[in-house]
């Protein structure tokens, strides 16, 4: 009798993983149908149109591009001249230094000739203390307002960046990131081109760099990252972002902008209080923030995602910092969901409630929970020698494979929409994508079940560090 | 299958259900099945996608230089050149019946349009049209997907078929978006009554975005005259009222006043706010009274908004307004922008709260220990400036240095003597005598508090040679280092008699205090009691310095008319300050060792100089740019005809061509000219073009008749036509023949007439009726020239296509008007594909 309830628990088991299993292909595969959609809607709309006549026009709006800084000193000065450099015509760069520890500072003292000013701050308002505000002597830099402000965090920094902003739509990126020159023309026309909805914010494709060539602030060579971890990573981003974030965009349905690249409806931001200074994930906390206020208001709104290749970024090559990275993310999307837990399946906030929020629980939360819950109980079923084999081996072969396909179908896009790498590194791709989910995804199972633990457990942790290698120069 | 869906069917909770692994392995065989099928498609379509770039790019390179040397063609080239731009044009005929090419050249005009203007881009648009291309762009329209209808309406706007615009209004009310905005930008591109239309006509909603690019159409339109924008001010659609006001504002209308008021009390923000930007930019004082109302009502932006347009229309009245504000708002950016507002209207109302400290912490000179004689200052000046150890002095220092026995002395003078004190002082300072006087000067400072005169400092000299009375006063840098607070003076006469009358009591005192290079101070209340009770002890603080830059030979006869004239170069000049006190300051800052006193040393410690420059020069800017404005608003208040600003001058279009046949004169002629210059000189009205033509005749006076060689005619009369007639195929002979009718001569007779004879039915008809035609042409060629020049003149004749003007010349302005009125006939060659078709169809 016990042997036999034993089996119909373990029989129920494999029902439970293979129902996940089951699902998850099919929503990957809606997923790809809906991204395929979008992005051919997106293709074609753009496929005429000049951007860069109205870059100049008198209703062009004003942005500030906030950018965080902590112990950049390395390549600040050079990240600055690049943000600077972007082909629009009203825009500030205000690079807010997060107490940093370095030289951060005084580089860009040295390197922009700035001085201290006087400005005024809202005593009300609720950041770390604000050493002082800085603007350049020169006219040349005149777009460039340096915050110095004591160490607060990403948060704390980016909020202290929007309360000082003064335009209307304010971008929150990475420093060590770069953006392609028409970055800003194509954020403007997303914010600009509704009518019916307004647009509270804006996000886009986050493209790896690593090993890309980058001469005077501009990218010059696209290359495939020579690091083996960051090859997956690049597959993973263009899964993620070509697929992922833009089926969610075609429903209107995104409940994440990557801190690295997103712009915001300054008003609307800062009535939601700007970003959590109490979690790890602010990028996606301020986004369920907006879009629950907007919801609440019943005003009628959007967000925007651009799958142009804008924003580029250097991925982490060390295995330590990857796993801390993705162990922050996974925090951050914990503390995100139980913030807001009263949207889970509540009708009330249409699709966002009832799709997106479960989404996010099931699918980005509890799968490598499970995943790795299934991986403690196939090695205790092999201890036990009752473990279905030929269970074992038919799902493991059928995950893997959907994994395969949904690689492939996104590298298809990749060439597909930009046809950027040559064709012995989509090869390579492609075999990455074959080996993916054996070497490179019980990475990242592991570290998000690390960041479960500590989220759960309250083991203390905070951002971790990555070091910058700076981009690669043109020869 | 059947099979392994059963098995999942839950039969009861207490059996075990079978989990069949078919379905998984079915799962992962679809799934593999994918990944080869998407494995191809990768390469697939990476092939494709390369090969058709490799395709269009050789195809482009193919085609480019023909289209170039359509848009560059001659029509007055040799003969030769002109039958390699027809055998040009039958190759691309050929080439057109490929859709691909057609495709591929669509591509290329696109791509050309952007770099081209003027007259070669109407050869590009006229080319479009000859080459049938827009038959291609109208059969888009007649899709069912948007992106090709949008595409044809884009390549129809781009080659600037007009005749498009009737199809494209049919769109301006889409459903589908893309389509939509395309249509709006379409008709508004190609006809001036588009934007009416569009306005008049559209029921959704037009995006910022769309605004945005509608705008960017209107300001590259030529010669564009805008309607009058007012009238959609009452429409239904808001964002036409949103688009029609910053349409006003954009093109300066500013015949809308009332309206622009009554949209203040819109429902819709963006709307108050453009309508604000209007009213703000046109001056509509009478505006004040609803902004003010609407204030308290509206959000956070708009209240912003409206505090600024206050800012700059309102006056002293509004005062009271925006201290209501200041109590009554709880965010802190209105209270901000509505203390600023305060201080613009009335400058130094609000003063500083913030780290201020008491005024008792601070040290009175009675406080001071013992006061060194000014040559031990002096020599410990130099000495502690070049201390390592010196602490960097702040604000509080300076703040003292202000009471400082040295200043004490002078300020602690009655006004009439401060001057000579200033002037003996310096003289003692040099020559280091009265060493005593400074402590009985002291002892009457706080009852002659002079505090809020502005320190002056010269880094660069001490103050020993600035005080040197034949140092003839560095005015530049003394004033450039005063704090100075500007007052806007009132239009009306009695107050600007008031003010001329506190101007010269003041001046009468002060310039005797302060010699010529303080600025003219005035109390802003009770001026005249003030002024009247000078020697008595006043608090400084309250007065108000107007501005005007004061030269040492100025004589100070200052009248509100003069004020009013100080212009932008007066401006400019305060400019020029500025930035010698950055140099200055900047040499103070590497000059640490300098011989200065104590005073200026510690405005020479970098961090307090910094701050200090900083400050100033914002001030200052900020200070001037009120100033401009206000100048401007007095300006034009007093005169609203005067004040305008320069508007550019453009020749008619008489005068444009007069200038470029002045132009092709001085490039090409010579003294055989002169007789047409002087004609046109006598008859030429306008200044600049008969100084030109003046200029013109004495520089050609001189030179030597050029040696125009004139293309000898060809003995042989053969049609250049005929080598490469054989050659073509039928078609093309056809397409041939059309292009002699329009191009031939007489040399084409003889050939036309073998081919007659000679040639199959159709291309004897054809070549026929061209040799009619041929014949009609040059009859009229021959009858022009006589028409043009009576035979009893005899002015011109007609030499192988060339003109050679004879002695006699035309009235100049025949020569201008022909010029202007002559027919542009690059492509009259007929290039209509309907009739290439219907040629095939007979050749069949």
């Amino acid at each position: 009798m016990d042997d036999e309830f034993l089996n119909i628990i373990l029989e129920y088991m494999n029902i439970v993983f293979l129902v996940f299993t089951t699902v998850l292909f099919g929503g990957y595969i809606v997923m790809c149908y809906l991204a395929t959609r979008n992005s051919l809607h997106y293709k074609h709309k753009n496929s005429f149109g000049d951007l860069s006549k109205v870059m100049a026009s008198p209703l062009a709006p004003s942005i500030t591009i906030i950018a965080p800084a902590y112990n950049e000193g390395l390549t600040i000065v050079d990240n600055i001249r690049s943000l600077m450099s972007l082909r629009y015509v009203d825009y500030e760069v205000m690079v807010v230094n997060d107490g940093s520890k370095d030289d951060t500072l005084q580089k860009m003292i040295d390197a922009y000739d700035l001085i201290k000013i006087e400005q005024e701050i809202d005593p009300e308002w609720k950041s770390k203390p604000i050493r002082g505000v800085y603007k350049s002597k020169h006219r040349s830099f005149s777009k460039l307002t340096v915050i110095d402000k004591e160490n607060g965090g990403k948060s704390d920094a980016l909020n202290t960046g929007m309360h000082l902003s003064t335009n209307r739509y304010v971008g929150c990126i990475d420093v060590d990131c770069l953006l392609l020159p028409d970055a800003l023309l194509h954020v403007v026309k997303s914010f600009y081109q509704r009518s019916e909805k307004r647009v509270i914010a804006v996000g886009g494709v986050i493209r790896v760099a690593n090993s890309c060539i980058i001469e005077g602030g501009q990218l010059e060579e696209i290359k495939l990252p020579n690091n083996w971890l960051a090859k997956f990573q690049l597959l993973e981003y263009t899964r993620s972002f070509l697929l992922g974030r833009m089926a969610w965009g075609r429903i209107d349905s995104l409940l994440i902008i990557s801190g690295a690249f997103g712009f915001f409806d300054r008003e609307i931001a800062l009535a939601v209080g700007g970003y959590d200074t109490n979690t790890v994930g602010e990028d996606m906390e301020i986004i369920f923030k907006m879009r629950r206020y907007m919801h609440e208001q019943r005003l009628a709104y959007t967000i925007e995602y651009i799958p142009d290749p804008l924003c580029w970024t250097e991925v982490p090559e060390d295995l330590k910092i990857l796993v801390n990275q993705r162990d922050r993310w996974t925090r951050g999307n914990l503390e995100t969901l139980q913030k807001h837990k009263a949207m889970f399946f509540n009708p009330k906030y249409g699709r966002l409630g009832m799709m997106s929020y479960p989404y996010w629980f099931f699918y980005e939360w509890l799968a490598p929970l499970l995943e790795f819950t299934g991986l403690l109980c196939i090695l205790l079923f092999w201890y036990l020698n009752i473990l279905n084999w030929e269970f074992f081996f038919a799902i493991t072969a059928a995950v893997w494979t959907c994994s395969i396909m949904v690689s492939f179908y996104a590298v298809l896009w990749e060439v597909y929409s930009y046809n950027q790498y040559n064709r012995k590194d989509v090869l390579t791709l492609l075999l990455f994508a074959i080996i993916e989910p054996l070497v490179y995804h019980p990475i990242v199972t592991w570290s998000a079940v690390r960041g479960n633990y500590k989220k759960l457990f309250k083991v203390k942790s905070g951002w971790g560090s990555q070091v910058r290698k700076g981009f690669a120069k043109a020869s | 299958m059947k099979r392994s869906l059963d098995t999942y069917f839950l039969n009861t909770l207490f059996v075990s259900p079978q989990v069949n692994t078919d379905l998984l392995w079915t799962f992962t065989l679809i799934f593999v099945i994918l990944c080869g099928l998407y494995f191809g498609f990768i390469f697939f379509f990476r092939n494709k996608l390369s090969y058709r770039t490799r395709a269009i790019e050789k195809r482009k390179k193919e085609l480019t230089p023909m289209i170039v040397e359509f848009l560059f063609y001659d029509e007055n080239s040799h003969k030769e050149e002109q039958t390699d731009y027809i055998n040009l044009k039958v190759e691309i005929r050929e080439l057109i019946n490929s859709s691909f090419n057609r495709k591929v050249l669509i591509d290329i005009l696109m791509y050309l349009r952007k770099d081209l203007s003027g007259a070669t881009l109407s050869k590009l648009f006229k080319l479009y049209q000859e080459l049938g291309l827009h038959h291609d762009s109208y059969e888009k329209l007649k899709s069912w997907k948007w992106q090709r209808i949008s595409k044809g309406i884009l390549e129809l706007t781009q080659m600037n078929v007009e005749e498009s615009y009737v199809f494209i209004t049919k769109f301006i009310n889409d459903k589908r978006a893309t389509i939509r905005k395309q249509a709006e930008v379409a008709i508004i591109t190609l006809k001036a009554e588009g934007l009416n239309y569009f306005l008049d006509t559209t029921t959704y909603r037009i995006s910022e975005w769309q605004q945005l690019k509608i705008l960017e159409v209107l300001i590259n339109k030529k010669n564009y005259l805008p309607p009058s924008f007012n009238h959609w001010l009452m429409s239904k659609n808001n964002d036409v009222v949103l688009f029609a006001l910053r349409l006003m504002k954009n093109y300066n209308q500013s015949d809308g006043n009332e309206a622009l008021i009554e949209l203040l009390k819109h429902r819709n923000s963006d709307i108050k706010l453009a309508a604000m930007s209007c009213i703000k930019e046109f001056h509509v004082v009478d505006a004040l009274e609803n902004l003010k109302l609407v204030f308290w009502d509206s959000k956070i932006d708009v209240k912003i908004g409206i505090l600024d347009v206050i800012s700059s229309l309102g006056d002293i009245q509004e005062i009271t307004f925006l201290e209501s504000v200041v109590a009554k708002e709880s965010n802190f950016n209105v209270k901000s922008k509505s203390l600023a507002c305060i201080n613009i209207i009335q400058p130094m109302s609000v003063l500083p709260t913030i780290d201020i400290q008491a005024t008792d912490i601070f040290t009175t000179p009675m406080d001071l220990p013992r006061v060194e004689p000014e040559e031990q200052i002096i020599i410990k000046k130099s000495s502690v400036a070049t201390e390592p150890n010196k602490t960097i002095r702040n604000e509080h220092d300076i703040a003292e240095d202000r009471f400082s026995p040295l200043e004490s002395k002078v300020e602690d003078k009655p006004p009439n003597e401060l001057a000579k004190s200033i002037e003996a002082k310096s003289t003692i300072e040099v020559e280091q005598q009265e060493e005593s006087k400074d402590l009985s000067d002291k002892q009457t400072l706080d009852s002659f508090n002079l505090g809020f005169l502005p320190l002056i400092i010269s880094p660069e000299e001490g103050p020993v040679s600035k005080y040197k009375p034949n140092n003839n006063f560095k005015i530049a840098g003394a004033i450039s280092d005063l704090e100075v607070v500007f007052q806007e003076f009132r239009n009306s006469t009695d107050e600007a008699q008031k003010g001329v009358a506190l101007i010269e009591n003041t001046k009468n005192n002060l310039s005797k205090i302060v010699a010529e290079f303080l600025p003219l101070v005035i109390p802003v209340e009770e001026k005249s009691e003030r002024i009247s009770e000078l020697n008595e002890p006043h608090d400084y603080t309250e007065l108000t310095v107007v501005y005007s830059e004061i030269l040492p030979e100025t004589n100070f006869h200052l009248t509100p008319s003069a004020i009013n004239t100080i212009d932008m170069k007066d401006i400019r000049n305060i400019e020029c300050d500025v930035n010698e006190i950055k140099n200055s300051q900047r040499k103070s800052d590497t000059d640490e060792t300098s011989d200065t006193p104590e005073i200026y040393e510690s405005l020479a410690s970098k961090r307090v100089n910094e701050k200090s420059a900083l400050e100033w020069v914002l001030s200052e800017n900020e200070a001037r740019l009120e100033m401009k404005q206000k100048l401007k608003s007095i300006l034009k208040e007093q005169d609203g005809i005067s004040f305008k600003l320069p508007k550019p001058i453009f020749y008619n279009e008489r005068e444009a061509n007069t200038m470029a046949l002045l132009d092709d004169i001085e490039a090409l002629g010579d003294s055989r000219e002169i007789p047409l210059l002087n004609d046109l000189h006598k008859n030429e009205t306008e200044i600049t073009i008969r100084e030109r033509m003046a200029y013109l005749i004495v520089k050609l006076e001189g030179t030597e008749v050029l040696k125009r060689q004139p293309i000898k005619p060809n003995s042989e009369v053969v049609s250049v036509f005929e080598k490469n007639f054989s050659s073509l195929a039928v078609q093309s002979q056809l397409i041939m023949l059309d292009e002699i009718a329009l191009v031939g001569d007489e040399k084409e007779i003889p050939f036309l007439r073998r081919l007659i004879a000679a040639s199959s039915e159709k291309i004897s008809k054809k070549a026929e009726k061209c040799l009619g035609e041929i014949l009609v042409k040059l009859n009229s060629q021959k009858q022009k020239p006589e028409e043009l020049n009576p035979p009893a003149k005899k002015t011109k004749t007609v030499e192988e296509g060339r003109v050679v003007r004879k002695e006699n010349i035309e009235p100049a302005e025949d020569i201008i008007e022909k010029i202007a009125t002559k027919p542009f006939n690059v492509f009259d060659i007929d290039f209509d594909i309907d009739m290439e078709q219907e040629d095939l169809k007979d050749a069949k």
